[in-house]
């Protein structure tokens, strides 16, 4: 029989170790050298916190009493896993996007970062998990007085042995799980003494197993012709209980808050995962694998023992000490890793769902705003004082029937979140209502048929309640809800609460209205693979930087703070200082303050310095459900076509101008070289008959040169004119800006032009406006357009009612000047086209015109500011110079015009859109 | 091209054109799992084969429900490899 104090000294010993391992862990990650610290199968042993001592010893309890009824505890969790692709991959990914740090705080986060939520899931997995805890020692206190009670030595006390191992368990818990106030971010110490009590108690249970079936029986042949008949002859093993178990096993798997902290919220690399989802499920089929067997031989050999304990007292009972000593270290480590993780998940839980919310309300009632980040530390510490007080208090009162149960009945409570936690994941139109009356229906249940009836009339509930039904009402009997019998407790307990809970969640959903934040979130969780890593930020609200450095601060410590924030600053391209207090920072900003006070909090803490700000439009698009996002996808296509479609119909438009131009171009070309050609070939012909003739009179050599000087003047007027059109189109020209009386301009036109009236018998009648308008422009420019008019409506006017009416006044559109003559007028589809140069209406070709006098006025014109129009004829040609007060003041800029290599021209003015459309596109 | 893809797609380069098909294949296969796996363990097959007949001297419904376990594992971590690779591109 082993000493007592052996046994003390290799627990010690074990202790020291597990110790040392998470210390150099922690140091190795400090140091950033996490090598096999990230491995995906140190993350695989992590999750073997599932199996606890419960499942340690409490396994091959089971299967003594009832065969294969320990198996669902492993099949439900291994169901999960092989769907990992649809759940865990997803709840992985929103843990870490959204920076969950527990279950409570994932369906807070989910159902538009509800504070109340937040409590509800805490105060269940509080009360869920203590009692499991206490199991856990009660676990530990029992393989203890195994060994005690063999030997002579006297051991102490069990609630002793309980208390140093809660006080243990703290230490532990507090050095290794609250060094970072980041909660989800992972401990490595933890995680690697967690590993390690993995191995152990994997090999332990192995190595019994082997022994028993190997050492104490001759394989497993003999092992199995020992079945007891109850275990031999099984009938039927998918019995409602199975289902129940399998369900409860599968939802714990993911819910139980120790289990969501490893899995979830401890998990370095999503990679991590397509290991686990093969090597845990591994891990439990091994750990399963002979547990029949020991409950057999247990049977076999140790008939009326405790078969909880077969796994310590086969090996003990065959003297096997050393054998009994790794399963005791086996059992040691299922408990201790189990209270641990569950320590850390709790108290985060407790200290970002009701610490903080409070520490923040009596903070902000006292305006005080000190150092966040070690309330949140010190509260996290006390959290874990304070539920391990809580573990070791309900050890030492619950009466030790009633630990059995409590396996169950805790995975009975935290099932009652999976309802919500799969509509969080993959149902939009869930609320937190819903999720809220969900909850809290499914708990009642919870507590009336299966919690306080579990104490056996000690505890609120008489046992007359529960054999009568509270009041005396039948149909209230705990056991037998409604008059439901013929089902274990459990059983009878799942279908109900289930049945109100999601009946509850799904209908109270269907009929509330989510806010917007729970929209936003619903699309964030639901959509979150296709989301892009920046989503939009939901509402607009503002804050100073300086401010929201200050909170940074205040809850991640300087140095983390302001890391953060010059990281933010470079990813919005600043080479230093402090980022911009966008919208989206501020989100960001939010979720990072999220993984250390939970998603609530931390929305509570922005909001009092950013304010609640306003759902932005962006915000709303992300909340609209799928279809309004097709539908503005598509919206956004058509869009884009029509957009196209434009650009397209532009560059084709530009196109023709462009063709357009080019053929002016060379029309304008050929006019001026034929304009040139005409006094040039007059001049070399005469000056050839001059050469040529010797014996010219000197009469019609003078006549001759008189034809030469004549077309030579011509040729120089043609080249003025061309030399001034291009000047004028390119605004090369400086005007003489002075007051002008319109009066004297028209009085200077009809004097120039009151010779070729004379000669043509044309007559000028003129209409004044009275007072004289007076505005400021280039009087000789002004004069030359009104005498290039008056010259045309000589030329043009007809000889019928050869009369000319010129008015000046000013209307809505300004000080103008009319010429009309009372000839046979425009035709409407041609009045643009007298603007173009080298045009004449008819072929009467008068001397001295060579087709540019009216595009010259309109370009004087336009360089003055106004312009010049063909009007409606009435009936004759009606031609109206618009007159601005006062000349544009910033003329044309001549570079941009003269570096266009286009020919002068007057479509230049429409070649402007094709600049537009390139800025555009 | 064609054959290579079966095999592993996306290894001489680009990802052929089937690779996304490949990607749905495996997915639904991960999509079945789950299924196949409450076939096994919670269906009146299991009752079939948990009965007091034994082979090699052990009880058929520790080797069914083994079986099948390890089966399951070994599916599921094929599947997860590849659709890790997936998800790698």
């Amino acid at each position: 029989m082993l000493a007592w104090d052996v046994l003390v000294t290799v627990c010690l010993g074990y202790v020291v170790f597990l110790f040392a391992i998470a210390f150099w862990a922690d140091r190795r990650a400090r140091q950033g050298r996490f090598g096999w610290l990230r491995s995906p199968y140190v993350y695989t042993l992590s999750l073997s916190v599932y199996c606890t001592a419960w499942t340690f010893f409490g396994a091959v309890g089971t299967a003594a009493r009832s065969g294969y009824e320990f198996l669902p505890i492993y099949l439900g969790p291994t169901i999960v896993f092989t769907g990992w692709y649809f759940l865990l991959r997803k709840l992985v990914r929103i843990a870490r996007t959204q920076r969950i740090t527990s279950i409570a705080d994932l369906i807070s986060s989910r159902y538009g970062k509800s504070p109340v939520l937040g409590v509800a899931v805490t105060l269940l997995a509080v009360l869920g998990s203590t009692p499991y805890i206490a199991l856990q020692l009660k676990s530990i206190t029992l393989s203890f007085s195994v060994f005690a009670n063999g030997g002579e030595d006297a051991a102490p006390a069990s609630e002793l042995t309980a208390l140093y191992i809660a006080i243990g368990l703290a230490i532990f818990t507090i050095l290794f799980g609250t060094r970072n106030v980041n909660a989800n971010e992972r401990h490595h110490g933890v995680v690697a003494a967690i590993a390690m009590e993995a191995i152990v108690k994997l090999a332990a249970l192995l190595a019994v197993g082997i022994f028993v079936t190997w050492v104490l029986f001759a394989g497993p042949q003999d092992v199995f012709a020992a079945s007891p008949a109850h275990l031999a002859a099984i009938d039927t093993v998918v019995t409602p209980r199975w289902v129940t178990l399998t369900f409860l096993s599968a939802s714990a798997i993911v819910c139980l808050p120790r289990m969501f902290q490893v899995l979830v919220v401890e998990q370095t690399d999503e990679r991590n995962l397509t290991t686990a989802v093969w090597a845990f499920p591994l891990y439990l089929a091994l750990i399963s694998l002979f547990v029949l067997p020991i409950a057999i031989a247990g049977l076999d050999r140790l008939p009326g023992e405790d078969p909880d304990l077969f796994v310590l007292t086969l090996p003990l009972s065959a003297g096997a000490n050393g054998v009994a000593l790794f399963a005791f270290l086996g059992g040691f480590s299922a408990a201790t890793s189990m209270v641990i993780v569950a320590a850390i998940a709790l108290s985060t839980m407790v200290s970002n769902h009701i610490v903080m919310p409070l520490w923040l309300g009596w903070a902000r009632s006292k305006g005080r705003a000190g150092d966040l980040r070690a309330v949140l530390l010190a509260s996290r510490r006390l959290s874990i004082l304070a539920i391990l007080t809580l573990g070791y208090l309900y050890f030492l009162v619950a009466a030790p029937e009633a630990l059995a149960a409590i396996g169950l009945i805790s995975f009975a409570a935290m099932a009652q979140v999976f309802p919500a936690l799969v509509g969080a994941l993959f149902w939009r139109g869930a609320t937190g209502t819903g999720a809220l009356a969900g909850i809290a229906a499914g708990f009642l249940i919870w507590g009336y048929t299966l919690a306080l009836p579990s104490f056996e009339g000690d505890f609120l509930l008489g046992a007359a309640t529960i054999e009568h039904g509270a009041f005396g009402i039948a149909a209230l009997r705990p056991h037998a809800l409604f008059g439901l019998e013929g089902f274990d407790p459990l059983t009878h307990t799942l279908f109900w609460s289930m049945l109100a809970n999601v009946s509850l969640f799904v209908g109270v959903s269907l009929a509330s209205r989510p806010q917007p934040l729970e929209q936003f979130q619903a699309a964030q969780f639901v959509d979150v693979f296709r989301q892009s890593e920046a989503a939009p930020a939901l509402v607009a609200r503002s804050a100073t930087s300086e401010d929201l450095l200050a909170l940074a601060t205040r809850i991640l410590g300087r140095e983390e703070g302001e890391e953060l924030f010059a990281r933010a600053a470079r990813a919005q391209g600043k080479r230093g200082g402090l980022p911009d207090p966008t919208d989206s920072f501020i989100e960001h900003l939010e979720r990072e303050l999220a993984g250390a006070v939970g998603s609530a909090s931390a929305h509570e803490l922005v909001s009092q310095i950013a304010g609640r700000g306003t759902v932005s439009v962006d915000g709303l698009m992300k909340i609209a459900d799928e279809t309004l996002q097709l539908i503005e996808t598509s919206r956004r296509l058509a869009a884009k076509s029509a957009e196209l479609e434009e650009t397209a119909r532009q560059l084709r438009h530009a196109n023709d101008q462009l063709k357009r131009i080019d053929a002016l171009k060379d029309a304008f070309l050929s006019q001026v070289s034929h304009e040139l050609r005409t006094p040039m070939t007059s001049i070399r012909a005469f000056a050839e008959i001059l050469e040529e003739t010797p014996d010219v009179s000197s009469e019609e050599a003078r006549h001759f040169l008189g034809i030469i000087r004549e077309e030579s003047q011509r040729l120089t007027r043609l080249l003025d004119e061309i030399l001034d059109l291009s000047f004028l189109e390119s605004g090369r020209v400086t005007f003489n800006i002075a007051p002008v009386r319109l009066s004297e301009v028209i009085d200077r036109a009809l004097f120039s032009t009151q010779g070729l009236a004379r000669s043509q018998g044309v007559t000028i009648e003129t209409i004044r406006e009275v007072p004289e308008i007076e505005i400021e422009t280039d009087f000789d420019r002004v004069a030359q357009v009104v005498i290039n008019l008056i010259s045309n409506a000589v030329k043009y006017g007809g000889s019928v009612d050869p009369r000319i009416t010129i008015r000046m006044g000013r209307d809505a559109d300004g000080a103008f000047i009319e010429v009309a003559d009372h000839g046979p007028g425009i035709p409407p589809d041609k009045r643009e086209e007298v603007f173009e140069k080298f045009t004449r209406l008819s072929e009467a070709n008068l001397a001295g015109s060579a087709g540019l006098g009216l595009p010259i006025a309109r370009e004087i014109m336009r360089n003055l500011g106004g312009g010049l129009r063909v009007m409606p004829n009435r009936p004759g040609a009606v031609f109206r110079m618009d007159l601005p007060d006062r000349p544009p003041a910033a003329a044309p800029a001549p570079q941009e015009k003269a570096a266009k290599d286009v020919p002068p021209s007057p479509v230049n003015e429409e070649v402007t859109p094709a600049h537009g459309l390139q800025s555009s596109t | 091209m064609q054959t290579g893809s079966r095999n592993r797609p996306g290894e001489d380069g680009a990802p052929p054109a089937s690779a996304t098909f490949e990607h749905r294949r495996r997915r639904d296969a991960a999509a079945v799992l789950p299924f196949a796996a409450l076939v096994l363990f919670v269906s009146p097959l299991l009752d079939l084969m948990a009965g007091a007949d034994t082979l090699f001297g052990i009880p058929v419904g520790v080797l069914y429900i083994f079986g099948s376990w390890f089966a399951l594992i070994a599916a599921t971590g094929l599947l997860a490899r590849r659709l890790g690779d997936d998800q790698e591109r």
